[in-house]
């Protein structure tokens, strides 16, 4: 319980971080000096290839990190939970059509396939968020999916359809409700990896080059000599906040799943 | 599981086995062994399929024509040439000693076989010797070449042509996939001796019955890299005695974690080529107009471009375009940074923030972006672009940077030329082309980044194209770059110095050459590799 | 629903997710900006007339109509001629054979380790989980999980490579060397991915053992006194074994592909470096056999993985 308030602790921190991030930068010392100057009072983290202020882009860069990240679990979530949430309840043909489609994005090795949509369109943080929800439903449809079916087989629900309830109704009222914590838990699962793929899709130079954010911040230090000029304050302090910002979202989804006694695995799979 | 453990044990052994193979000892004397490191993408052993193995074929091949230190042309397998027809026929006197590795000699019959072969079969040079009819022979040693019009920079395209054995390559229908045992045969100062892919080495050794002497090295290794820090460290070592990237050298930004290394040192050498420039598409309003061009101009900050991207090894450009090093260079206006005159330009011709919202519009009241098309697979031109964009910034215009991959990149600039402006950079040859002196990239005609339709230009390249009289060549030479600095159709944002590192502890006697970087024939008969 | 009956539909549903994936490995790359006619012009930038691109394009076949295309794909790919890499220059399929060793060479033991230390350590914090230890393993096995694999590798660089100067900075072992060298660039590409694949198995297994330690049935077992062992094999790692012969199966065709970044950091010259370099260059032929084929491989092992699964524990049958 007290690592789900410290992982709800961190995302505030990050959160707010990233809305008042100009009003932060205005607040510390951030001078332009000499590329790949180590920390000093000047510069509290030293500077990048450029010259710039490696805090200050971390401050920057977490607004990428969070907007990507609740974006694309937003519309992830959206996504899998419709889909879930119809092929569970129907079942027939849409759950066949629908269950096929989940196979088979469940199969396509995501990564590579990420990799390979985020080279085909222009290079741009909407893209990367429709990149990431393109290639992740599949993960929450299909658990959303299981506990329908296991809710659609409920005697209260068959009661209520032997009593002529509509689906639509059924749905609304007895299926999304039972389902929601599900689909929270599942949110913030999806909001971490989100935070992996967007820095990894940014490392691997995929990202939007004219924001600046925690993936791109590896990329350039990796590309322009950060390691053989010894500067690890110029990946450190990024590779720190991706894990952290990662790990306090899924501490958080722990914390809501040891909350629910007796659910299964909600997915931490990936 | 038990599967997976016995694949693994399967590779694992077959790869040791493989260990400990090529220990052979030269018993004899001390073998001289010249050790490059090289982080070119080199995928195939082939000349045609493989640009980067391309480039290492001046080690192992000669050419017709090549490149001096000054950047002029001079003969290599050719002893004399004379142009007849204003310049629609060439003649080629071919050096009479030159033989091929296999024993064969290297006659006019192989150098009509190349260029027709070369023309009919390898993609790339269709482009390059689109102007030539035919090529014969005439006797052993004289090759004549028609051109369907008269061309009188055709020199500039002999220099790419590579001289192939016409008894091995005539047999082969597809050259793109031929990898027959004999691919590699040259008539250069090395012979191939073949490439270990999973351990990227390439091997090649010196051919003691070269036309000019054998080499002062016995043996030739490039090794390659997939990262610069790995190469650099190898470097450091002693795995490796210098590096090599065609027409770039090391990336500056590396110098200062090299510096520290006592047994490391430069060559910093001239670039021909201008690192990176800004391209107005001149067709385009309002980069059509001269004054714009020239408001922007003032407003980029030159210092800090070559501080942050090149480490200080640059020098300011000027507005001539074409960096110092040519022969017929000219002194032009440098380019400096000066927000007040670049405000007042723009006030001046009418791009004022009419609507308040803190940017420049164009004239008429409509609001104006820059689209700035760059290249996303290259880290310092987004580096660049990234500083350039609050550049302008700094003066009111609006900047919109649109990151293309390379491919996208020349789709977009050259074919449809739909861009507005791009961040490029031109190597030694890509200057030659054309008329030279840049005149590829600017002309319309050609590549044209520039897109420039200037009737004015146009003439100068026009003259420059047929032009022979070397007196005439240095006028008009000056004259484009006149041009170039009034009009402004391209920024340069930096001339960049090429950085060659080495250890001079191991080698001494490394000669630079403008075009092919260290890989040249000087190197091989003044380099020394130290015990 | 008949044992027959499932299968059949199992079958019905594989197949169509493998012309799925061959549908898409087409497509795709077809619909890509830039075209591979660029790449083979070469770096160096020259003029180039439209019509000779046009003609280039005859000849790589690459101007004829989509379907036409797609057949000749089709009636190549049945033969298992994956066509010809323009970058590289060869038939792709010897391009692929060339590298693949590679990357097995450092996901085999990365796989087998992280599948065999993963399910340890998730059964361990799973299994009544309320010891201090046990949470804070969890949650630093959490942590490693949550940290960029390339990341951990550029950390890994600096300290071994760059400071200490005892590991090498990437790349392949070359041929000639000796098995220090050879294990010596052996040590941080498996390291990294080790560390990951355990975390991530050691994550699933601790959500799977926590499930089965609540359900009752194990309840009931431990209240009849059982010992300790026999309760373990015959109540905790049956029912566990098919969600980890599942992931075991899935991890073995990720490996083709899932090494993808930590080959970029050291500089692995495996499949996933070149799946970078086939991307860059536009290498349709390259990129379409690169991901037929390893989509083919996961869809087999879990096809696989499904039969096992029903074998061990028919309880799953009624899920379908």
């Amino acid at each position: 319980m007290r690592l789900e308030l410290l992982g709800i602790a961190i995302i505030s921190f990050f959160i707010f971080t990233a809305i008042f991030a100009p009003v932060i930068v205005g607040l510390i010392p951030h001078d332009k000096s000499e590329p790949y100057s180590p920390p000093s009072k000047n510069n509290l983290l030293g500077t990048n290839d450029i010259g710039e202020d490696v805090l200050v882009e971390l401050i920057y860069g977490s607004r990428v990190s969070m907007f990507v990240g609740l974006t694309s679990a937003f519309v992830s979530t959206i996504i899998g939970s419709f889909v879930g949430i119809i092929s569970g309840y129907y079942r027939g043909f849409l759950d066949d059509f629908f269950g096929g489609l989940i196979d088979l994005f469940l199969v396509l090795p995501a990564l590579p396939l990420m990799i390979l949509l985020a080279a085909y369109l222009e290079p741009s943080v909407w893209n990367i968020i429709l990149v990431i929800a393109l290639l992740w439903w599949p993960n929450t449809a299909r658990v959303v999916r299981a506990k329908v079916l296991e809710l659609r087989e409920s005697q209260f629900v068959e009661g209520l359809r032997c009593l002529g309830a509509n689906d639509l109704y059924i749905i609304t009222r007895h299926i999304i409700p039972n389902v929601s914590d599900l689909l929270f838990a599942n949110f913030t699962l999806s909001v971490a990896r989100a935070i992996l793929l967007e820095a990894s899709l940014s490392f691997i130079g995929l990202g939007d080059p004219t924001y600046e954010s925690w993936g791109s911040m590896l990329h350039y230090s990796m590309k322009r000599g950060g390691l053989l000029n010894g500067a690890w304050w110029s990946f450190v302090p990024a590779g720190i906040c991706v894990s952290l910002a990662t790990m306090s979202f899924m501490l958080f989804a722990m914390g809501l799943e040891d909350r629910k006694k007796r659910t299964k695995a909600i997915g931490l799979e990936v | 599981m038990k599967k997976m453990l016995v694949v693994f044990l399967f590779v694992a052994f077959s790869v040791a086995g493989c260990i400990g193979i090529e220990k052979v000892q030269d018993g004899e004397n001390v073998q001289k062994i010249l050790k490059i490191g090289t982080t070119m993408p080199i995928k195939a052993d082939n000349i045609f399929v493989d640009y980067y193995f391309g480039i290492l074929e001046s080690v192992f091949n000669d050419r017709l024509f090549t490149i001096d230190e000054r950047g002029k042309i001079v003969p290599e397998l050719v002893e004399s040439w004379k142009v007849e027809e204003d310049g629609k026929v060439w003649i080629l006197s071919i050096v009479k000693n030159a033989t091929w590795h296999d024993g064969e000699k290297l006659t006019a019959e192989d150098v009509a076989f190349s260029i027709n072969y070369l023309k009919a079969k390898v993609p790339g040079f269709k482009a390059h010797l689109a102007l030539v009819d035919r090529a014969e022979p005439i006797d052993k040693y004289t090759v004549k070449i028609i051109l369907e019009k008269p061309w009188a920079s055709f020199l500039a395209n002999l220099v790419v042509v590579r001289v192939i054995p016409k008894h091995v390559w005539e047999k082969v229908e597809n050259p793109l996939e031929y990898y027959g045992e004999d691919r590699n045969v040259g008539s250069g100062p090395f012979i191939y001796k073949g490439f270990d892919k999973t351990a990227g080495i390439i091997t090649f050794e010196a051919n003691k019955n070269y036309r000019l002497g054998k080499p002062n090295v016995d043996k030739l290794i490039f090794k390659l890299y997939k990262n610069t820090e790995a190469e650099l460290m190898a470097l450091k070592r002693g795995d490796v005695y210098t590096t090599y990237f065609y027409a770039r050298g090391l990336d500056p930004i590396y110098v200062p974690a090299l510096l520290a290394d006592q047994n490391v040192r430069f060559l910093v050498e001239t670039n021909f080529g201008v690192d990176n420039a800004l391209w107005f598409n001149n067709k385009l309003y309002p980069y059509s107009v001269k004054e714009f061009r020239i408001a922007i101009s003032y407003a980029l900050n030159y210092s800090e471009y070559s501080k942050t991207i090149t480490a200080g090894y640059a020098e300011t450009p000027k507005a001539g375009f074409v960096p110092p090093g040519w022969s017929y260079y000219k002194e032009t206006r440098e380019l400096v940074r000066d927000l007040a005159k670049a405000a007042e330009i723009l006030d001046s011709i009418g791009f004022k923030d009419f609507d308040k919202d803190g940017w420049r519009d164009l004239p008429n009241g409509s609001a104006f972006t820059m689209k700035i098309t760059l290249r996303s697979d290259l880290p310092e031109s987004t580096r660049l672009a990234e500083m350039i964009k609050r550049d302008l910034e700094e003066v009111g215009i609006r900047v919109k940077l649109v990151p293309v991959d390379g491919m996208s990149f020349r789709k977009i600039a050259e074919q449809e030329r739909s861009h507005e402006v791009v961040i490029s950079r031109t190597t030694m040859w890509g200057m030659m082309m054309w008329a030279g002196y840049g005149s590829g990239y600017v002309d319309s005609r050609n590549i044209g980044w520039a897109n420039v339709e200037d009737q004015e230009l146009h003439r100068i390249v026009d003259e420059m194209l047929k032009t022979t009289d070397e007196a005439r060549v240095k006028e008009l030479a000056h004259k484009i770059q006149d041009l170039y600095a009034e009009n402004l159709y391209v920024i340069p944002l930096y001339w960049g110095k090429i950085i060659q590192p080495y250890r001079a502890d191991k080698i001494e006697g490394l000669v630079y050459n403008p075009m092919m970087g260290i890989l040249n024939k000087k190197t091989w008969f003044s380099v020394k590799v130290k015990e | 629903m008949s044992l027959f009956q499932y299968f059949f539909r199992k079958f019905a549903r594989y197949s169509l997710v493998i012309f799925a994936i061959i549908l898409l490995n087409f497509c795709i790359p077809r619909l890509m900006p830039g075209d591979p006619i660029t790449y083979i012009l070469g770096e160096d930038i020259y003029y180039v007339a439209p019509e000779q691109i046009e003609e280039l394009k005859k000849e790589y076949g690459l101007d004829r109509p989509l379907l036409e295309q797609f057949k000749l794909y089709m009636a190549r790919l049945v033969r298992g001629d994956f066509g010809y890499s323009f970058s590289f220059g060869r038939p792709v399929i010897y391009v692929v054979l060339e590298k693949l060793p590679m990357t097995l060479l450092i996901t085999i033991p990365s796989t087998f380790m992280g599948i065999v230390i993963g399910a340890y350590l998730g059964i361990f914090t799973g299994w009544r989980s309320e010891s201090v230890f046990k949470r804070l393993l969890t949650n630093f096995i959490l942590l490693v999980y949550s940290i960029p694999s390339y990341w951990l590798g550029m950390i890994a660089l600096l300290i071994f490579s760059l400071k200490l100067k005892l590991l090498p900075l990437g790349g392949a072992p070359p041929l000639d060397s000796d098995l220090t060298t050879f294990i010596s660039h052996l040590i941080l590409p498996i390291a990294t991915l080790t560390i990951f694949t355990t975390a991530y198995n050691a994550v699933i297994m601790r959500g799977v053992t926590k499930g089965i330690s609540e359900e009752y049935f194990v309840m009931t077992a431990l209240s009849k006194g059982l010992t300790k062992i026999h309760f373990l094999n015959r109540h905790l790692l049956k029912p566990s074994l098919p969600p980890l012969i599942a992931i075991s199966a899935i991890e073995f065709g990720f490996a083709f592909s899932g090494a993808l970044i930590v080959e970029i950091v050291f500089s692995w010259p495996g499949v996933g470096l070149m799946m970078l370099e086939a991307i860059i260059a536009r290498d349709y032929p390259l990129l379409q056999a690169l991901f037929t084929i390893s989509a083919l491989i996961v869809v087999l092992a879990n096809a696989i993985a499904d039969i096992l699964c029903i074998l061990v524990d028919p309880r799953l049958r009624s899920d379908f």
